[in-house]
């Protein structure tokens, strides 16, 4: 499966293939990769709240070959640590909202393969590195109650990011996330005075973590 | 002798009206037939003489029934599961045959009224939806859902609802009245589904004066920030 294939069926089917070996991609693949991922950007956009950050071309196709070796990776098992670490690269561009946002576009789905990984073999170097590359990725990893993000003030900075992570904190409910001392007043200021309607758990959570 | 006991075709059942009053009677079926006992022998009632029996009986107590005028018994009474006759034959109401026709129409009228109940949806325009939804939070839209007429009004139905501009409504049975009124008099709330022929998930949207409309379920858009930007008027 191309990296194109692989994209496209993540995008509109939910699950994918990927090749039995590493090779390098093939550069007309991801010239379309890049179409794909734009145009998953131009239709995500559409959800997300406020004034949502410009492409980041780059960070979307760092993110979308990230996942695809990360799943070949706990495909081949054979692999080891040398070939994850010289495979599954961090990325080097700048850290700036649209690159949190476009690389979210694919790694939103990393926390399930994290899962995945470390239901297989906890202790699998793969899962400490997929677990390391997660936690700087806070709008990735919102939705996810496992993974514990390094620094929030990227996503923080940015209001349209801001408020997408706080909407997916609370969709997640996730309690230890919302409690943060930055986020528990945007949290508050989004169940208003409704929270014990939208989410009745939320204020007697609050009182015991008082 | 006892008790007098007649037997009449089941065809005939619904001649036992005339007689269902009657205290102490009880009935039983046997294949196509009705037994009916317990009347008294000496009876000279006129509703009994004129009912279709194909046998009269008068029976001992013994249970030996005699044919009228005989001194030796005919046969005996075979065992059956006897019910009172006020049981057995219900009352049903009759159908007037010709009912009138009313000759004149009720205007639907609504009044201000001290209490109000919690608003369940609320007219607004489009361009205030959209504000709204644009920096929303997703936790407030995703219990929302609309719908949109020609004219660029929005019809947001879900609690809690969107605080923006608008008229709002309250949510009794599938009618959305204004906030604060009720009908004149309240009872006809209950006719009004009725009347109108409402599916379950059509909403009645009535007006303070009294005009109404019918908005079908399949018009109303589950809320999202996509759905109501990608949502145009023209």
């Amino acid at each position: 499966m191309t990296l194109t294939e692989f994209i496209s069926s993540l995008i509109n089917k939910g699950d994918v293939t990927v090749a039995p070996a590493i090779v390098p991609f093939d550069p007309e693949d991801l010239r379309i990769a890049g179409i794909h991922l734009k145009q998953y950007y131009d239709d995500d956009s559409t959800e997300m709240p406020g004034q949502v950050p410009s492409y980041d071309p780059a960070a979307a196709l760092w993110a979308a070959v990230y996942l695809y070796r990360a799943i070949q990776f706990i495909q081949i098992r054979r692999l080891g640590e040398t070939e994850i670490k010289a495979h599954l690269q961090p990325f080097t561009g700048a850290r700036t909202p649209a690159a949190a946002y476009s690389a979210d576009l694919i790694l939103r789905y990393l926390p399930g393969l994290f899962l995945l990984a470390k239901g297989l073999s906890p202790e699998d170097p793969l899962v400490k590195e997929l677990g390391t590359m997660a936690a700087q990725w806070p709008l990735s990893i919102a939705g996810s109650k496992d993974i514990v993000p390094d620094d929030l003030s990227l996503i923080l900075q940015h209001p349209s990011l801001k408020m997408a992570y706080i909407d997916r904190i609370i969709h997640a409910r996730d309690i230890r996330k919302c409690t943060h001392p930055a986020c528990l007043p945007l949290v508050q200021e989004a169940l208003g005075t409704h929270a014990a309607i939208l989410w009745p758990e939320f204020e007697i959570d609050l009182t015991a973590h008082i | 002798m006892k008790e007098m006991i007649i037997v009449l075709s089941m065809a005939d059942i619904l001649a036992l009206g005339s007689i269902r009053t009657w205290p102490g009677l009880r009935v039983a079926i046997a294949g196509d037939d009705i037994w009916v006992r317990g009347i008294p022998p000496d009876t000279t009632q006129v509703q009994l003489r004129n009912l279709p029996a194909k046998r009269t009986f008068l029976a001992d107590m013994q249970e030996r029934l005699f044919l009228p005028g005989k001194h030796t018994p005919h046969d005996t009474l075979k065992k059956m599961s006897w019910e009172a006759i006020v049981t057995f034959i219900k009352v049903e109401l009759p159908v007037s045959a010709m009912p009138a026709t009313p000759d004149s129409k009720y205007a639907v009228k609504l009044s201000p009224v001290a209490h109000t109940a919690e608003p369940f949806a609320i007219l607004t325009t489009l361009q205030h939806l959209k504000t709204y939804a644009d920096t929303a939070p997703l936790i407030r839209l995703q219990r929302l859902s609309f719908a949109v007429c020609e004219t660029g009004e929005v019809l947001v139905i879900g609690t809690p609802l969107p605080p923006v501009p608008g008229s709002v409504f309250t949510l009794q049975d599938h009618i959305l009245l204004p906030a604060g009124y009720d009908f004149d008099p309240p009872a006809i709330a209950q006719f009004i589904s009725s009347v109108t022929k409402t599916e379950s998930d059509t909403l009645l949207l009535f007006h303070t004066d009294g005009q109404w409309e019918k908005i079908p379920g399949t018009c109303f858009v589950r809320a999202s920030r996509s759905a109501i930007r990608l949502t145009n008027t023209f």
